[in-house]
């Protein structure tokens, strides 16, 4: 079977890739683009340590072809900083200790970007909901919530500044 | 490095002077765990030793292998403190030594 | 070296602060490398094949139309790896039996659970290798199977070994079973003791097996080159247990074994053992080529251990002002396909919070067709603190004593007594109660449909080998190595520790974990102990390293050693007699390296002791939704004495994950076989976790009794903050409905019955 050639954007760049139709975009970025940052909790959707954002959207990217991914633009965790700066969240999830063995953490990061750019002042219940696709099993969640609420805070300070 | 054994007589060995040895307060020790095959059902002992390497050699001595099973297999709770098993834990007069089963982790 | 800390260091000045991480940065940014994210150059791909039945003999294998695939490149059953001898070898709580565990990692005579591996197989690409598996025959003669623990432990059981005997029962059984060992605890006279008693309470319990649930499935790169050597990365919680293990089960010298400690993504016990190191190792072999290996979430759960499903009773009594006299508790807990489930800890920490007196535990390990039980976060634990805790719940209800007040009224301290021979070493226990005590969220009142549950939990906590290096950089900047796996932040608390004990900045120090050919042996990272023993070895090994810097500022300045001190991160001449000179700092003594004797380098290995337990107590409020049954946590506090908090953000983040872990296990977590004993939720959507909008935030309540061992007197900490969580839930809900539960987990279906039982119960009577 003759692989696919896709042209997409990612973070922000030009980017072709050849795949097959059965693969994910999960997969590609992965194996094809070596970009490991997104990681592969269950294959299946539930767990959103794939998530990455296509066109805006908040998705698992295992749910998503990798054929899917022609003419449109994707973020990933590795396009979350701008340049050797980190993005707010990326900051407090630091200062508050918001990650223990971190394999969450990019798609948690991925997802509450997508959060504070439809909703910068979310409530604790909001944020919960929000991200009750990204599960985590070490943290318990408290400081990953307490983290986003900080740097939605800041975000929002920044914009009034 | 480890701390060495001091050398000369082996600790076990009652001491030449023996109001030394009379005077200080032998050790407790209790086996639990699976050790009656060794030691047909005795659990309990007390021993005039100083230190970890001692009390092995001693009971050793009484139930040849066991030993090797209390290196490789158990823990010690000295005064209810655990330790590994190390030859050269000091063993202060008149402590209460136990044999346990060693931990597991998670 | 074992050194009792003479002088415990006070007035801290960065211990207990709360700096980022010096891994941070690539875990945010997605840089970092766990297990799945190493390549190399010609990289193949593995899959594992894996049996569909429950309960099978394995008459033969056929691989001979997947090797003839093009793009496969070897394929292996488990014959292809070394016969190991049988014998239990080790701990007598953790036996490790090579004969089982060749098998766990391969199938050989027989498959002993839906998803046992059975064959693997090594290609060019993912897809292709896949389609190999597809290709292999395996000729499977499939026997009745046995899933659940009491089933077991039946008469007409199906047996998984025709030739197990039961240890520990005297005299042997004549006739084999599934039970592989029987244990026993005693103190006292029972019979005296519940003589003594106004209020007995005795109540089965069962709990099912519940999955570590790490978020990142095992994931393995292999490199075996022609001359023997074997490089391999993986996640694990022990890069020297990987070595370890995969070189014992494939015939290799250890020293020809060197294993990178990728970073991983959760373990909590779980990643204690070898899964796919030995096969992806095994396939680099025959084919010369690197080997990637990856298990799916499907995977995980069909085969990898979770911990112990249980069948448990237990008897106490009390006297009516609130005095237990006598306990008796019996917990037969599943191992899985193999022997080795955590029944002796559970048999050990089930009573060891009270001072009992009279007091047994009885054991049972039994095995079944299910994946083999691993160590899941105090395992065992967890399991008979259920029973337990909510038996002692029953007796303060009976006798009208608050819980917390019967818990002080019976509770450990140095000195008190255990079941399993010594004495209690340590105080801590009393200190989290009065913890919650104190604490005004104790005293909220509830309303209808709500209630309050308490429990308390013990871990032993663990000691043992760790080894440390530490160097001075050139520039006077510090770099810590050591070979403890890092799964929680453990490099941030052995950096603050050695900036501490050196007296020089946080971010001056660099800590890193080093691969098993450039340091000594570490024991594996879990037992909460890597804070305590490679805290240790760290401690010291900046001590050593300061006393070197005494000694070459004494040649600095040509003075005797006595004459110089150390402090905040300089030498300082102290006898004013011998002149006035200025502190020299770590990096002014570093610039001299050269001529006062080299670099500067100091190394502790040590078998760490003197280690203290854990204790917890916890309470919980829940509200019950009537028409559903669903469990609503609406909030949760929890004490944990730690010893000394080192690094407070990431200790209150193992207690708030322990918690949560917990309140999975106790509404949700459970397996669900289908009666040809194959796993039919083998995903996170059914497997069913707990997410963010389940819970409210979990307070933490950090309690600090020292471990006077510990030269910052810590006490582990990782561990025991999951004991009492699912007793705690069962408490409210008992408060809240007014029916116990007996059963985990406590799902919406669970509970719903529950209540529509009660009522019928009301309206009948």
């Amino acid at each position: 079977m003759a692989k696919q050639h896709v042209s997409t954007t990612i973070n922000g760049e030009a980017v072709e890739f050849l795949c097959e139709t059965r693969q994910s975009l999960l997969d590609v970025l992965r194996d094809e683009l070596d970009m490991t940052g997104t990681k592969e909790g269950c294959g299946t959707g539930d767990c959103g340590a794939c998530s990455v954002t296509l066109n805006g959207d908040l998705v698992c990217s295992c749910l998503v072809l990798g054929v899917e991914a022609q003419g449109k633009s994707i973020q990933t965790i590795e396009g979350m900083a701008e340049g050797d700066q980190l993005h707010p969240l990326q900051r407090k999830f630091l200062e508050h200790a918001a990650l223990q063995c971190g394999i969450c953490t990019p798609g948690v990061l991925v997802a509450a970007k997508a959060l504070l750019a439809r909703n910068p002042d979310p409530t604790e219940e909001e944020v919960r909901y929000w991200l009750a696709g990204n599960l985590c099993r070490c943290t318990g969640y408290n400081k990953i919530i307490e983290a986003v609420l900080d740097a939605a805070r800041e975000m929002r300070g920044a914009n009034h500044a | 490095m480890p701390d060495r054994v001091p050398e000369s007589v082996p600790e076990w060995v009652p001491k030449l002077n023996a109001i030394d040895n009379l005077l200080r307060a032998p050790v407790r020790v209790t086996l639990t765990g699976a050790m009656p095959p060794f030691t047909s059902g005795e659990m309990s002992f007390e021993l005039s030793v100083t230190n970890m390497r001692g009390l092995l050699r001693a009971l050793n001595d009484r139930f040849p292998g066991i030993g090797e099973v209390l290196e490789e297999d158990t823990a010690v709770a000295i005064d209810g403190v655990i330790h590994e098993v190390v030859y050269t834990q000091v063993l202060p007069p008149g402590c209460e030594v136990f044999f346990i089963p060693r931990l597991e982790s998670g | 070296m074992l050194k009792k800390t003479e002088n415990q260091i006070s007035d801290l000045k960065v211990v207990g602060t709360r700096p980022v991480r010096p891994d941070g940065v690539p875990k945010v940014t997605g840089q970092a490398r766990y297990g799945a994210d190493y390549s190399l150059p010609g990289m193949l791909w593995g899959k594992i094949l894996r049996s569909p039945h429950a309960h099978a003999r394995i008459r033969s294998i056929d691989t001979s139309a997947a090797r003839a695939l093009p793009g496969v490149k070897a394929v292996m059953v488990g014959s292809d790896m070394p016969e190991q001898s049988f014998s239990y070898i080790g701990p007598d709580r953790v036996q490790v039996n090579y004969w089982h565990m060749t098998r766990n990692v391969m199938a050989r005579e027989k498959a002993l659970f839906d998803g046992h591996p059975v064959a693997a197989v090594a290609a060019t690409t993912a897809a292709i290798a896949e389609q190999a598996l597809k290709l292999i025959k395996v000729d499977y003669e499939v026997l009745p199977h046995v899933i659940d623990v009491d089933d077991a432990m039946k008469e007409d059981a199906p047996l998984l070994f025709d030739n197990m005997i039961t240890r520990g029962v005297s005299p042997e059984p004549t006739k084999p079973s599934n039970v592989s060992r029987r244990s026993e605890f005693k103190a006292g006279d029972l019979e005296a003791g519940f003589a003594l008693a106004d209020e007995v309470v005795e109540m089965s319990f069962t709990t099912e097996p519940v999955h570590q649930g790490y978020i990142e499935t095992h994931g393995t790169l292999a490199r075996y080159g022609a001359d023997g050597q074997c490089e391999i990365w993986s996640s694990s919680q022990g890069h020297f247990m990987v070595r370890a293990y995969t070189a014992k089960l494939l015939g290799m010298n250890i020293s020809d074994l060197l294993v990178h400690p990728a970073e991983i993504g959760g373990g909590f016990g779980g990643k204690t053992v070898v899964y796919l190191e030995p096969v992806a190792a095994l396939l680099s072999k025959k084919t010369g080529l690197p080997v990637k290996l990856v298990m799916s979430r499907e995977d995980v759960f069909r085969a990898t251990g979770p911990t112990s499903g249980s069948s448990m009773t237990v008897k106490m009594g009390v006297t009516k002002d609130g005095k237990i006299v006598a306990a008796d508790g019996t917990f037969k807990l599943q191992a899985g396909a193999f022997p080795g489930s955590p029944v002796m800890n559970a048999a050990m920490c089930a009573f060891s919070v009270y001072e009992i007196e009279n007091a047994r535990a009885v054991g049972y390990d039994v095995v079944c067709n299910r994946p083999k039980a691993v160590a899941y976060r105090a395992p065992g634990s967890p399991i008979a603190a259920f029973a337990v805790e909510s038996v002692v719940d029953e007796l303060a209800r009976r006798i009208g004593m608050d819980p917390l007040a019967l818990r002080l009224k019976n509770a450990v301290k140095a000195g008190s007594p255990t079941i399993w021979g010594p004495k209690h070493g340590y105080d801590g226990f009393i200190e989290t109660i009065e913890a919650l005590m104190a604490h005004p969220a104790y005293k909220i009142p509830l309303g209808k449909n709500q209630g309050r549950g308490v429990a308390s939990g013990f871990w032993f906590n663990g000691g043992g080998e760790s080894a440390v290096t530490v160097h001075v950089s050139e520039d006077g900047s510090i770099a810590i190595a050591s070979g403890s796996m890092d799964v929680g932040g453990s490099r941030a608390s052995m950096a603050l520790m050695a900036a501490e004990t050196l007296g020089v900045p946080y971010d001056s120090v660099r800590s890193t974990v080093s691969d098993t050919a450039s340091i000594g042996y570490n024991h594996v990272t879990g037992g909460s102990r890597v804070t305590f023993a490679t805290g240790m070895a760290v401690v010291q090994a900046c001590e050593k390293i300061v006393d070197d810097m005494r000694a070459r500022a004494a040649m600095i300045w040509d003075v005797p050693l006595e004459a110089v001190s150390w402090q905040e991160g300089a030498a300082h001449l102290t006898d004013a007699a011998l002149g006035e000179k200025a502190p020299l700092s770590l990096k002014d003594i570093a610039a001299k390296r050269a001529v006062t004797g080299g670099p500067i380098v100091a190394e502790v290995a040590l078998n760490a002791g003197g280690q203290a337990p854990g204790f917890s107590t916890q309470f919980c409020d829940v509200e019950v939704d009537p028409e559903t049954g669903a469990v609503k946590i609406l909030r949760y506090v929890a004490a944990q004495d730690v010893g000394r908090a080192i690094h407070p953000s990431y200790v209150e983040g193992q207690i708030q994950g322990g918690v949560v872990q917990g309140i999975g296990w106790a509404l949700n977590e459970t397996y669900v076989y289908n009666d040809k004993g194959q796993l039919e939720n083998t995903g996170f959507l059914d497997y069913r976790v707990p997410v963010a909008s389940d819970l409210p935030m979990i307070e933490a309540l950090i309690v600090e009794v020292p471990n006077p061992n510990h030269p910052f007197g810590v006490k582990g900490v990782g561990e025991v903050n999951i004991v009492p969580v699912m007793a705690a839930v069962a408490n409210a809900l008992r408060g809240a409905t007014g029916v116990r539960q007996h059963a985990l987990p406590m799902s919406p279906p669970v509970v719903l019955a529950a209540l529509d039982a009660q009522a019928e119960e009301v309206v009948g009577a």
